[in-house]
């Protein structure tokens, strides 16, 4: 006689017939669970058919190099640890107010040094200009800076996690 | 005042021809005892980096460079730890206007409408290494 477990996916596969099958369905009685197991299987079985192939990638580039970071980063030892945040002891709505106070400085910058006409200067002028910008997370801020004396424009960003020694830059 | 910014960016006299390139560097600026050189693709803008975050030395980490065509987005990855999603929004007679968008890792940092032109680098200010202090350069060649 076959081993239960080979009986059992026999029987999942709809291979076992007469009186086999009869045998088995009476021995399956004590483990009620192993119908809606084959339900499952066979609803796994159907989805695989019908959506099996995967979608075009739009971005190989950004794919391959996120993959490969992320297999790196599986198989280094972890080697990042992050930094107590330095905003302990403020409130959140204090430091909302002063990035937004800070975004409002940084734009009306940048739009008078755009738009003020520039005295002297023979050579191409300086173009970079940030027309808006805003920070993916709540706790990150961004500002716009541009400086005549220094002719650059700097997007200037805070919040961000300081990266220990350890952190390999590459 | 912004609507007006946007309204005078989106004036082109003429476009810009196709097959200009877009250029993205991961940059170190640090205080050291001995400075060395900046690297022949830093000249350029070693100096602005040095003047305006207060650095003696610049180093080099990664860069690429991706065509840039209107209507594209272009994947940059100066290195393994940071990205630029690049979309050219419209060619304007000296530049392009970007929608840039950078990442750190797996985590979305900041989202930026720019206005770019060669000679004309873009900085941004990254996260603080221990070594030092790390900014983004975008620039148009």
């Amino acid at each position: 006689m076959k081993p239960f477990e080979e009986r059992y996916t026999a029987w999942i596969d709809g291979a076992l017939k007469g009186e086999e099958l009869q045998r088995f369905e009476e021995e399956l009685s004590q483990h009620p669970e192993a119908v809606e197991d084959r339900k499952a299987v066979h609803q796994l079985g159907r989805l695989l058919r019908d959506f099996g192939s995967a979608p075009p990638l739009r971005n190989p580039d950004f794919f391959n190099h996120q993959l490969l970071a992320r297999i790196e980063a599986e198989q280094a030892p972890a080697r990042r640890e992050k930094v107590e945040s330095a905003h302990a002891g403020w409130s959140f709505g204090r430091w909302a107010w002063l990035g937004g106070a800070a975004c409002v400085a940084g734009m009306v910058f940048v739009l008078s040094s755009t738009l003020l006409p520039k005295a002297g200067g023979a050579s191409a002028p300086y173009m970079a200009q940030i027309v808006n910008a805003r920070a993916a997370d709540s706790g990150v801020w961004v500002t716009a800076l541009h400086s005549d004396a220094d002719d650059v424009t700097v997007l200037w960003i805070d919040g961000l996690d300081y990266l220990p020694a350890s952190y390999q830059l590459q | 005042m912004t609507a007006l910014l946007g309204l005078c960016l989106s004036l082109p006299t003429s476009a810009r021809a196709e097959g200009d390139r877009i250029w993205s560097a991961l940059v170190l600026a640090t205080n050291v005892p001995k400075p060395k050189e900046p690297s022949p693709e830093l000249a350029q803008f070693s100096g602005k980096i040095k003047k305006f975050f207060g650095y003696n030395q610049v180093e080099l980490v990664g860069s690429a460079t991706k065509t840039v065509a209107t209507n594209s987005e272009r994947w940059l990855v100066p290195s393994q730890n940071f990205w630029l999603s690049v979309k050219t929004k419209q060619a304007l007679a000296k530049g392009y206007l970007l929608d840039v968008t950078l990442y750190h890792d797996e985590r979305c940092l900041v989202t930026a409408e720019a206005k770019l032109a060669p000679g004309s680098p873009l900085l941004i200010r990254g996260p603080m290494h221990a070594r030092g202090q790390l900014i983004i350069v975008l620039q148009v060649l």
